[in-house]
């Protein structure tokens, strides 16, 4: 009996868990460059009273066998690295990576941490930043009278000066891409750092080996779908309530196992 | 005593199991690749009756046996390209420690060397020799995988996924972490059996009857629960009038 009570708590568990992925889901949906996650479960280990297909006294093999499940478990949170949808804003500084790689954005103790997120800036030393001011490496510099800024889609940063007609290239910009972006880390503020599971970044010019191309002008928005996420909040509310009456329904027959 | 009380408490006892398979079964309502477990009654007869002076006629409730529903749960759609859906029979195979073992959850994951694996690391196995193992390039723009489990990356094979069904379903149990074990090798999935990429099979368990089942389960207890207590009234008066009656 205290079985289906304690099965029933872990079902319990593993919706509110699933409630607060999807809750940090729907809250970044305006999040720029945003992945993502979605929880998966698994069943607990069963407790197998009788093996199917064992053999039977007389000689046979059982037919069915008698295996009992003790519940739910997450076993991962999977960041989805499906492509956000692309929002033209006319910011020449706005970049959009269209294909798998990621910016690679320098962290104030020199280590590097990875980006969708191409809404950039300048800062007051005219390097190219994030909105947090992490320089993007490699480091480009845009000269104090530029006046206009064209970056290609395979990354080459080239501005207009005054009383110069001619374009002058100031930077390359490249992208790291990962075997198993999924095992990447979130760390919060739109960036990943690298893990064992994700493997090491792989650099590469934008527009070689699928690592994508950049779109100047346009912003990578959160790749959450609205609908999908209430259809999951709704199935999964229902769920944390079914598993509730489950425990109901065990505490009544206790009960009433005990009043004799 | 009345033996009746025996009868009425084998089939309380076989309706608390009943509720730890039901309570299992919702609790992996949104687990996906989840086969719900049913519990099957049997009728035990007491055949040693004569000996222990029971009546024959008297009949106990077991429930010992588990029987998994194989009814297809729904696809759902998830654009994760590593996202695999069985549609029809059949079951991948995966490598663990402990051998070969059997799944329908078809979440994978690339490891950091490009190969195809659950999330708790056990590697997915194509039908490729020596290495049976499904290695995706590295530097693989676009990676598809056919419905017959062919895995192509930038339009070139590179393996194929191998999809395995039994001939007797009984042989199959339950580990835990999604996957199946089995006694008896496993046969080729008929032709009809699909691989889907992008999506996922949602567990079959069906909430509704699930929820019927918790409230005709606990209605089944306490009605059992009644005719104890009504054999146990019986008794008491029994020995109480039987008492009074000699003394």
């Amino acid at each position: 009996m205290l079985r289906a009570l304690n099965t029933a708590a872990t079902g319990m568990a593993g919706q509110q868990l699933h409630i607060d992925v999807v809750a940090n889901n729907i809250a970044n949906v305006n999040t720029n460059g945003f992945r993502r996650s979605r929880a998966e479960f698994q069943d607990l280990l069963y407790q197998t009273m009788r093996q199917p297909g064992g053999q039977t006294a007389a000689g046979g093999t059982l037919p069915t066998g008698l295996q009992i499940g003790q519940g739910t478990r997450t076993v991962a949170t999977t960041t989805i690295f499906e492509q956000g949808t692309l929002a033209q804003s006319g910011n020449p500084l706005d970049l959009a990576i269209e294909g798998r790689g990621f910016f690679q954005i320098q962290r104030p103790d020199g280590t590097f941490a990875f980006s969708r997120a191409g809404n950039l800036k300048v800062d007051v030393e005219g390097r190219l930043v994030t909105v947090d001011g992490l320089p993007v490496e490699p480091a480009i510099q845009i000269p104090v009278d530029a006046t206009g800024i064209t970056i290609d889609p395979s990354g080459l940063v080239s501005v207009t000066q005054p009383n110069n007609p001619q374009p002058i290239e100031v930077g390359q910009l490249q992208l790291a891409m990962f075997a198993n972006p999924a095992g990447l880390q979130h760390i919060g503020r739109s960036l990943f750092v690298e893990t064992v599971a994700s493997g090491n970044p792989i650099q590469l010019t934008p527009g070689e080996e699928g690592i994508g191309t950049l779109a100047q002008g346009f912003i990578e928005g959160s790749n959450v779908e609205v609908v999908n996420e209430m259809i999951d909040l709704i199935s999964s509310q229902r769920a944390y309530e079914m598993n509730q009456r489950v425990i109901t329904a065990a505490d009544e027959m206790l009960r009433k196992a005990m009043e004799r | 005593m009345s033996h009746g009380i025996y009868s009425a408490t084998s089939g309380a006892v076989a309706q608390q199991r009943a509720l730890d398979v039901t309570a299992n079964n919702v609790a992996n309502a949104n687990t996906v690749g989840f086969r719900a477990d049913r519990v099957a009654f049997d009728e035990a007869l007491v055949t040693a009756g004569a000996r222990t002076a029971q009546p024959p006629s008297l009949r106990y409730s077991v429930a010992e046996r588990v029987v998994m529903e194989s009814a297809q749960g729904s696809h759902q759609t998830t654009g994760n390209p590593y996202d695999l859906a069985l549609g029809g029979e059949g079951y991948f195979v995966l490598s663990t420690p402990q051998g070969e073992r059997y799944t329908r959850t078809g979440t994978f994951v690339l490891s950091e060397d490009g190969v195809l694996r659950t999330p708790d690391g056990n590697d997915l196995l194509g039908d490729g020799r020596p290495d049976p193992r499904i290695r995706i390039p590295l530097n693989a723009r676009d990676v598809t995988i056919g419905s017959d489990g062919t895995v192509r990356a930038d339009g070139e094979n590179i393996a194929r996924i191998r999809v395995v069904n039994f001939a007797d379903p009984a042989t199959l149990g339950k580990e835990g972490e999604s996957r199946f074990f089995a006694s008896a090798p496993p046969v080729a999935a008929p032709v009809t059996t699909t691989v889907v990429q992008g999506a996922l099979e949602t567990s079959n368990v069906n909430a509704v009857a699930g929820l019927n089942e918790v409230i005709s389960i606990s209605r089944l207890f306490e009605s059992l629960e009644r005719v104890i207590q009504t054999f146990s009234q019986i008794d008491s008066r029994t020995a109480r009038d039987i008492g009074s009656r000699s003394g």
